[in-house]
Formats: C-alpha cells, structure tokens, sequence
C-alpha cells in the first residue's frame, strides 16, 4: 500500500488534526486534497513530520526501521526502553501523526508503509541498546512496592530478608545423587502425573547436597503446619520431573527408569549430555511448571488448552532472556521479566486470561493479567527448575503474603501465597547457566566433590571407607545390587544383582557405579561375578507367545504335525499337545480345517 | 577420652565391634600390630582386612597383660573417625572384669578369691558356680577341688567374668627334649625368630601365668616346630592330639627329624597302632571314639595313662566336645593349643579360653609374605569352554552328574599344555579329583600319575625324581591333600576339586607356599569350565582364599568344536 492511499483510509477530521498539528494555516476542505497535501508535505519535508511526533513515536519509528519491524510491538517496545506508550486512535480527534507511517485499511492497519522505511532510517538514530539494571552484590533485605489499582497513588511495599541459593555445584552433586536412585529404581512417579510420591519426594530430600530452599515464615509455621499450609519440598519434588523433561529417565511401571542419556550422566557427567538435556527439557510437552501454581485454577479446562501458550515457547523466552543479563550480576526478577518482554520472548500462560481463575470461576477470572500470569510462570521457572538444574542462583524471601503478582485479585484472601516462588526477588546467570544458554563454548564443573567413598574387595564385600563423604544416595543405589552386612560393609548379591538386572540396569553399569564410587580398581573377581550374573541373566534372549493345542489323542496330534502345513506352524508335540506361536495360530487353524479339524476358539 | 579420629588413619570401627583395617594406609603396620593384641582377624582379602573385638579377645589381650585403657586408646589414636561410644564403654567393662577374680593353689587344694564382695556375693548365688564351692573361707574367698579347676573357669567365663589362673601347673614324668641344628632328613635347622616368639610367648620361662595357652600362625608358618621348641622348653613326656592320622605320621616324622628324640620315644596311637610313649602322638577321633553311643569313651583314658606334663590341641579350633571335657579334668597339666583360626564354627571360643588358655601369640601371613617365609601365590581361575556335544550332555545330564561331566571337560587338557609350557622351567604339581581323567592327562601329556593306589615305594621314587629336578611335573590324585612327604612345588594346577571344599583348596595351595627361590613367587591355577556348576563351586573356593588375601584373576579359554 502506498501513504497516499493509506491517507484516503482516514476520515476527513483526522486528516485535519494532522495539518493542523503540522501548522498548516491553509487546510483543504476536501478530504482527497487533504490526503495529497499530507503526503506532499512528507515528500518534500519529512523531517517536519518526524519534528511534530513525540519522542516515544520517533523512538517507535527508529526501533522499527532499525530493527526491521514490521508491525509495532508496544508491549515490546515499552519493556525495550523502559517507557510509557500508547498508539493515539488513528480516527481520533486528536492528531495522529505517527499512523502516516502505518497503513490504515478497512481491514487491516498497523503495518509499517514500505516507502517510509529507508526515508526514516535516514532521518532517525538507531534506537539505544537494551540495558539491563543489575547489582554486582546482593542487598540483604528485598523490597516489594505494589501499586494499588483502586486508589491512585497508593503503594503497599514490603521488606523481607532474602536467602541465598548458589545452585551450581549442589545441582551437579545433587543431580549425580538422584540419577543414582533412579538407577536403584527408588523413584516413583503416579500414573496419572508422572509427578514423585510422597515417599519419593521425602527420600530424594534425604540425599539433596544442601538445604532445600527455606520457604518458611518465621512466624506461625505451627499454626500453618495444622492448617496444611506449609510450602511443600522444592528440589526434592521437582528433580524427579527434571530427569523426566531433560530426558534421563523414563516412567515404566510406576518407577523411573534410567534413559541411556541418564545413564551416561551417571557415568560420566558431561557438559555436551548436559546440554542435550536442557535441550530435552525446553521442547518438554509432558510437563507446565504453572501446574504447580495451585492458586491459578482452571489451567486444565479445555478453554485454556485451547488458548495456551505452548510451554516450549514460554521456556525458550526465559532462556533467551537469561542470555541477555549481564554475567556476574545479580538482576531483580521484575527486570527479567522486563527482558524477556524486551527481547520479543513471551512468557504468558494463556493468551486469553479469561480461562483462568482464582478462587472460584463466577468471581476470580483473570482475565486482564496475562502478563502477570506469565511473570508467575517466569519465577515457577527461575526459582524451581533453572535454580534445580544449577543454570541460575537465586535469592529469595518467604512468599507469605507477597502476591507480588495477583495482589489486588480474589487470590490474596484465600492462599496464603499464589506461587511457592513468590518471593524471589533475583537470579544470577552461572558459569553452567552461561555454558547452557551458548553464551560460553566450554564448561569445566567445579571440582567434583570426591567420589573415592568406597573400597571393593575381591571377596565381593564393597566397604565405605570414607563414611562421612558416603551419602544416602549412594547407600540407596549400593543397596541395588548389594546388602549391607554391618555399618560399612555391604556385600554384593547375586539375588540383588539379578534383581538390579531386571529393572532394567545393565552389568556394565553396575560396574560403572562401583568404580564411579570406588578408590580402587575394581577386583577381577568382583567384576567376573557381576559379568557372569549378567550373561546368565541374558541367556534367554527373546520371548514369544504360544499357544498349546491340545488333542484328542495322542495319534491325531502326531498326525497334524506330520501334515505338510500344519506342521510347519507348529513348533513341537508333546503327547498329545501341540505348542503353535501365537504369530502362526492364523496360518495352523486354516491348515487344521484343511484337515478337518476345527480350532478351538 | 580424647578422640584423635583422623580422616587419614586406617581404622574404621562398626558399632557391630567389627573392624576395618586399610592395609594401602601407611600407618597399616602400626595398627595391624595394635589390633592383633585385642582383636581377631577375620578377613583379610587385598585392601581392607576386618578384625573383630569380642569378649574373649579382650579377655586375650588382658591375659597378655594389655588393659582396657590402653585399647580404648590404640582405637582411638587410628581410628578414622570417632568410635561408637558403646563399643568404647563395652571394652572397658569387659577388660575391668578380667582379673577380678583369681584362681590360686593353697597346698593341695584350690582358693577362688576376688577383690568385689558384690560379685562373689553374686556368685554364691550362681547355683552351678555355687555347686564347685566346697568351703567359703571368708567374704571374698572360696575353696574348691582341684577337680573342678576347668569346670569352675568355664563357668566363670559363661557368667562373664573369667578367672586369672595362677594356680600353676604339674610338672609331669620328666623328658629332656633338645632340638637338631640339622634336620635327619638334611639340610641345616633352625628355628624362625617367629617360633621362637611365639613358643616364649607360651611357656613365659615357666611362670604360672604361662604353660597354656593358645598360638596362632597361619598355614605354612611351622606351628608343628613351635609345638617341639614347647616340648624342649617344658622338658616333660608330652601328649599331641591331632586331627587325623597323616598328621599323626607327619607329627611323629617331624619330631624324628628335627629332635634328638628315638623312634622308641615317639609312639602313635591311632586305629591302627596304641603305643604309649613319652612322646604320643594321637587323633580326635581315636580319643572321641566307642562303639555305641551309650558307651563310655574309653580312649579317653589316655589322658591318665601317663603323668604328661605337656598336652598339644594341634588345630585347636577343630577340637571336639568329649575333649573339651577331658581337658577340663586336666587344668594341672601345661596345655598348648595351635591352630590358624580361633574362630571356631561350633562358636565354643570361650571353652578354648576357659580349658586350653588364652592367645598367647598371634602373627598374620602377610608378614610372614613381607619376611619372605612364605611364597607370594598368585591364584588363577582359568575358565575353559566345552564343545557344543559335551554342553548338550552337560545339559541334559541328571543334576549329580553335571559337575563330574564339568570337572572332566577335555578341553582343560590343552590347557594344561599351555600352562606347562608357560612354566616350562618350574617343577609343577597337577592336581585332581578324578582318577580316570588324570589317568588321561597322564597319558596325553606323558607324565607319571599318582594316586592312592600307588605303591609306597613308587611314590617314593618318583618323589625323589622330583625333588632332584630329574623330573619336573607330577599329577596327583587327592592323595596330595593329605600325603606329608609330597615335595614342593612352585606351580600347582588344580584341574578338578571336591565341590566347594575351601579346606582342600587352601591345603592344595599350601603345596607351593614354601619359600623360592629368586622372585619368591607361586603361581595357583584352578581349571574349571565355563558356565557349569564347577564354576560355582569354584567361586567358593576362591572366595575363601580372596578372604586369606591371596591375589586372584580369571581368565576364559574357549573349547574348540
């Protein structure tokens, strides 16, 4: 479309507005004359165009031009520049100035005008670059401002100490720790949610390398403890959802199984697999971190399926947002999410906020806070599985009675905190976080803690001899294959090796995690044991269905078998019975009729 | 106490009182020289030996004049981390009841005395210990018949508090015993420093706290010349109790050869013979025999048949029940118990303590290896592969005859050769369980084969063919588990064993731990076949010698066809 007609789209009053706004003493009366002397003037003087826009319209224009836009992106573009803008109505009274650039169409309007675009980047200044607000030192106490939406000016603000969590080294030990219970097959997972058991939840706690984060008020937690309020277990719950969304270990029967990626982690940590597997987990479709917002309702109900943002999406915003924050810093979470938004990413939940509620789906829609929603999704994301996985540190406050988001909703009066996560308040981007989102081309772990816990005799007992470095983790995935005999000194057993075997662990990776966990060298007699328990394990190499037919006697049985067709289904006779595999039963009854003789159904 | 627990220290002590001792730490020696006082010695596989504290062993130590402080401390000064607390107090109040009461002569009777009026109090009200009283002379104070000498120590240990007997000993009928600087045999002799420890250790220059007592040194270390170095010291006729007739023969053939005794002075009495000499030398069983079970045992009698001023329990923790009883009888005779193992799996420990004596000596094979009294053996389980035929045979044979079919796999055979030439320069020993297959071996490899039914005075030739090195290869049927007189070898390959026998293996094995020459290495090899029962069996076996600590490896042949 070309501006000339773009500007016959407008109503006649508008295009007055704008003349005037460009201090034309002679208007046109009629409307056409209107649109060509508009377009005249940007022929022939642009710059006076660009002069009568505000500067938020100019810093439009030049972000659109510069960075090849097409269309404007205000909600971007505000978090870009940390600015106030809205677009006038283009058929407004006021002057509009800024729609000569855009095409106006019955239909359509809002695009950028193609004749516009080289003219604008020649009168206007590339945009500044995002700057990131951020503190190379983290203050102890946090503070909360939330605005009220029902009185003008007025802000509640809250103080809270923050807790610091540096998730790095603890994700690469705590990781190690749970991919060995799930090599000892002491992760289980529902049915329904794959989320962990109870019991799970309080076992992966017992082998977590540091606290979990302490969500807790100081005041009331009693009280709270009775009432059921208490915030659940962080890490503890979400590791075992992690290993599933990165791709090391998979549901079967009820308990996690290692993946050959897990296992592989296991042997040998490896930032090229540890990539791999966030890669797994950004294209995760199994799991929505915002399922663990309890407080926000209706997130499963069809008409949120229908208007969700896909989690990949979501996850890959954060990703690239982390990407932009300055290495070292600690940045505030309302400033990534500012980046995020900046940098074009989109974090909602839902595109339609309707579909959502709190409390109650007559009363609690919340229907204007999709961005909000997707600033809880944002924190469910930082505070749990990036902070988990050691991508980011992050300082936090208790959530109690924050609602930094959904303050002024139904939510506040009813839930004690909308997310566990309310209270984070910074992240930090990790050497491993800087490795993972490409920022760095190579990544060396801190030093790993020392795995030398363990001695293995050759009369096939295993003794810790470093008790203190020997963690439950380690007890949970020795008590696989092995039997504790005294306080350090387990024995390996057959019974428990083949039982390991059949929950589908492998010799070779027993003897991984003996050598992974031991001082010495493994004893040739130990790994004889293991390797032989295996190869007999492994002596049945297939299995496939039958089905025993039996005859009337014995001579008809010997009859069909010596039928040229029926014969050749089946597999052998004993007296009077037949053995057929159940992928030939078709072709062994068509062969019986052939003789007369009906299968049995 | 002070904990001085070190992450750098080599003892991990259990609240089960067992210990983990790391034997690459370099404080190893100190520790193991700690431990052995006050603890058993379990396990001692490459790494990590276990230890194990017990009543009895602190009871040992405290009898070989160590007290409970000074263990609590040993423990503490090596121990990797702080001891249980409970193992610490346990210690202390076993070794505080050591010594509390006393067992003195007084003429011709017997005085139990003791320093707590609670315990004998206590004790009184025991109703068996109470029965050995015969007068109580005042509050502490009791005397009983010298009859009732062993009996009241076992008691006293069953109540857990065992006596300190200083009631001293008979001297017994006079024999002045003096052993050989050259053996009869040839060759020079001399006792090791070790014996002659561990025989000081036992009579104590004939102070009432020694002449009983148990010493312990592992196979090979030459108890059976510390049991003689006791005769000499003791000077009295002496009567040895072994396990079975060859050691017997091996006894009295030792005593021959290396003492100054004459064949009229050493006499056997076993099924066969019962000649009784100053010196007799007889079996278990012979003394625990009768006719019927109703019977007395009247073999036992032996034991009064002479004044004997020195009784031998050879392999001590074999020792049978009916003895136990003799023996507690017997408290005024010098006893002397020797044996590898105070572990007993009857679990009569006590008795041993209470009616033999306590550890008097005690001295791990490693450093008999480090010394180079023992050769370093390297034990290999080679693993052969059968042909398809005998797999099929194998596997439909009835349960009972599968490990004679694995036992005999043809295959080994080649094997043999192979190892034979690998050791071409070594004499080598061919050990088996089944004739017919050595019969085969012997004839496809063209060596002399020997078993039960070779006559004395072949054995002997061939014998001495391979001692002079004139022939170097011997197969032996499982007369070679018990025959004294075979030589030594510095290879042994065991092609067939008696299913998980670890006795056999271990005795087998100790035909090539005598000292070599040069490097000072043995090589064990154990032929078993693939994926069969043998292997399982084997497994055992070899377990059991990984626990004795001997290095072990496996390697896979595969059988052609």
């Amino acid at each position: 479309m070309k501006m000339l007609e773009s500007l016959n789209n407008h109503n006649s009053q508008q295009l007055q507005a704008m003349l005037s706004a460009l201090g034309e003493k002679r208007i046109p009366t009629i409307k056409a004359e209107r649109a060509a002397r508009l377009h005249q003037i940007w022929l022939l003087q642009p710059s006076r165009i660009l002069d009568a826009c505000s500067d938020e319209e100019r810093l439009l224009l030049a972000d659109m031009v510069h960075n090849d836009r097409k269309y404007p992106d205000l909600v971007q573009f505000r978090a870009l520049y940390d600015v106030s803008y809205r677009l006038p109505y283009y058929r407004g009274y006021e002057a509009a100035l800024i729609w000569m650039f855009f095409e106006v169409s019955k239909y359509d309007s809002g695009k950028l005008l193609d004749e516009t675009v080289e003219v604008l980047k020649r009168l206007l200044p590339p945009p500044p670059d995002l700057k990131v607000k951020s503190c190379h030192d983290l203050p102890q106490i946090g503070v909360w401002r939330f605005e009220s939406s029902w009185r003008e000016g007025e802000a509640r603000v809250d103080r809270r100490e923050l807790n610091q969590h540096d998730a790095e080294q603890v994700a690469l030990t705590e990781l190690r720790r749970v991919l060995q219970l799930t090599a000892a097959g002491k992760i289980k997972v529902s049915d329904a949610t794959r989320y962990p058991t109870a019991g799970t939840v309080k076992q992966v706690a017992t082998v977590l390398a540091a606290p979990d984060l302490d969500l807790t008020d100081g005041e009331g937690n009693s009280k709270r403890a009775r009432n059921k309020e208490e915030p659940g277990p962080v890490r503890p719950f979400i590791w075992p959802v992690l290993i599933q969304q990165c791709g090391w270990a998979r549901y079967r029967q009820g308990i996690l199984q290692l993946t050959s990626s897990g296992k592989k982690m296991l042997a040998e940590w490896s930032p090229a697999d540890f990539d791999d597997g966030i890669a797994k987990w950004l294209e995760d479709t199994t799991f929505d971190e915002m399922r663990r917002v309890a407080a926000v309702k209706g997130q499963t109900g069809k008409k949120a399926m229908r208007c969700r943002v896909s989690p990949e999406v979501r996850r890959n915003s954060i990703l690239d947002a982390l990407a932009l924050l300055p290495a070292g810093e600690w940045v505030e979470i309302e400033e990534v999410h500012r980046v995020v938004l900046a940098s074009g990413g989109d974090c909602r939940v839902v595109l339609d906020g309707y579909c959502l509620y709190a409390v109650d789906t007559h009363y609690g829609a919340l229907a204007s806070h999709t961005y909000e929603l997707g600033r809880i999704y944002l924190r469910q994301v930082l505070g749990e599985s990036l902070a988990t996985l050691g991508l980011i540190d992050i300082a936090y406050a208790t959530p109690y009675n924050l609602h930094p988001e959904l303050h002024d909703t139904f939510v506040p009066g009813n839930e004690p905190y909308t997310s566990l996560h309310d209270g984070l308040k910074f992240v930090r981007v990790t050497p491993l976080g800087r490795f993972a989102l490409g920022l760095d081309d190579s990544y060396t772990p801190p030093v790993p803690e020392n795995q030398s816990v363990l001695t293995v005799l050759p009369n096939l007992e295993v003794a810790v001899t470093d008790p203190a470095a020997f963690s439950p983790a380690d007890a949970m995935q020795l008590s696989s294959f092995a039997v504790k005999t005294s306080d350090a000194v387990w024995r390996l057993d057959r019974a428990q090796v083949m039982a390991a075997l059949e929950r589908g662990d492998t010799p070779q990776h027993i003897l991984e995690v003996l050598s992974g966990l031991a001082r010495n060298e493994v004893p040739d007699t130990v790994r004889q044991f293991i390797e032989d328990i295996g190869a007999r394990a492994g002596a049945a190499s297939q299995r496939e269905a039958a089905e025993l037919i039996h005859f009337a006697d014995e001579q008809t049985a010997a009859l069909v078998m010596t039928d040229s067709a029926a014969g050749k289904t089946a597999l052998c006779r004993h007296r009077n019975t037949v053995v057929v595999p159940a992928k030939r039963i078709r072709a062994f009854a068509t062969a019986l009729k052939k003789m007369g003789i009906l299968l049995p159904t | 106490m002070t904990m001085f627990a070190d992450p750098a220290n080599p003892l991990i002590i259990q609240s089960d009182r067992a210990i983990l001792l790391e034997v690459d730490n370099p404080r190893y020696g100190e520790a193991r020289d700690a431990l052995v006082a006050f603890a058993e010695l379990e396990k001692s596989p490459e790494h990590i030996h276990t230890y194990r504290i017990t009543p009895l062993s602190i009871w040992n130590a405290c009898a070989a004049g160590h007290d409970g402080s000074a263990i609590i401390e040993s423990l503490c000064r090596l121990a990797k981390y702080p001891p249980p607390q409970h193992v610490l107090t346990e210690i202390a109040d076993y070794a505080s009841r050591y010594g509390r009461l006393r067992i003195e002569r007084d003429e011709d009777d017997l005085i139990l005395s003791g320093t707590d009026p609670a315990l004998m109090a206590e004790l009184v009200r025991h109703e068996k210990v109470a029965a050995l009283f015969q007068e109580q002379i005042d509050e502490l104070q009791f005397r009983i018949d010298p009859v009732d000498r062993g009996r009241l120590k076992q008691l006293l240990i069953k109540v857990g508090y065992p006596a300190d007997d200083l009631a001293g000993y008979t001297e017994g009928e006079p024999l002045p015993v003096r052993l050989r600087d050259a053996a009869v045999s040839g060759g020079d002799f001399a006792l090791r420093p070790y014996q002659r420890d561990a025989s000081n250790a036992f009579h104590q220059e004939g102070a009432v706290r020694g002449g009983s007592g148990v010493i312990v040194l592992p196979c090979g270390a030459g108890k059976t010349i510390v049991g003689m170095r006791c005769m000499e010291q003791v000077g009295a006729s002496t009567l040895i109790l072994a396990t079975n007739v060859t050691a017997v023969r091996q006894w009295m053939a030792e005593i021959l050869d290396k003492t100054h005794l004459h064949a009229d002075q050493v006499g056997e009495y076993t099924g066969k013979r019962k000649d009784i000499r100053p010196v007799t030398v007889t079996t278990y069983q012979v003394l625990t025999y009768r006719a019927k079970i109703t019977e007395p045992f009247k073999h036992l009698e032996l034991f009064d048949m002479r004044d004997w001023g020195l009784i031998i329990y050879d392999e001590v923790h074999l020792l049978p029940a009916p003895v136990f009883q003799v023996t507690a009888t017997l408290q005024a005779r010098r006893r002397l118990g020797l044996t590898a193992t105070l572990v007993r799996e009857d679990g009569r420990e006590d008795d041993v303590f209470a009616l033999i004596g306590p550890k008097r000596f005690d001295l791990p094979w490693k450093i008999l290896e480090s010394q180079g009294w023992i050769a370093k053996a390297r034990c290999e389980e080679i693993r052969v592969g059968m042909n398809s035929d005998l797999r099929m045979r194998y596997a439909t044979a009835p349960k009972r005859e599968k490990f004679r079919i694995a036992s005999e796999n043809p295959a080994k055979f080649e094997v043999v050769r192979e190892l034979l030439q690998r050791h071409k320069d070594d004499p080598v020993l061919i050990l088996g369980m089944y004739v017919d297959q050595l019969k085969q071996l012997g004839q496809e490899v063209d060596i002399p084969i020997l078993t039960g039914s070779t006559g004395q005075a072949r054995r002997d030739q061939l014998y001495a063919e391979f001692r002079r090195g004139e022939r170097r290869i011997l197969a032996c049927s499982k007369i070679a588990n018990f025959s004294i007189d075979l030589p030594d070898a510095s290879v042994a390959i065991q092609i067939s064993g008696t299913f998980g026998s670890r006795q056999e293996e271990a005795q087998r094995l100790g035909r090539i731990l005598r000292p070599k020459p040069g490097e000072n290495q043995a090589h064990f090899y154990s032929l078993v076949s693939h994926e069969t029962v043998e292997q399982d069996f084997a497994m055992n076996r070899q377990l059991f010698l990984c626990e004795q600590g001997y290095e072990y490896h496996i390697e896979h042949r595969e059988a052609l066809g």
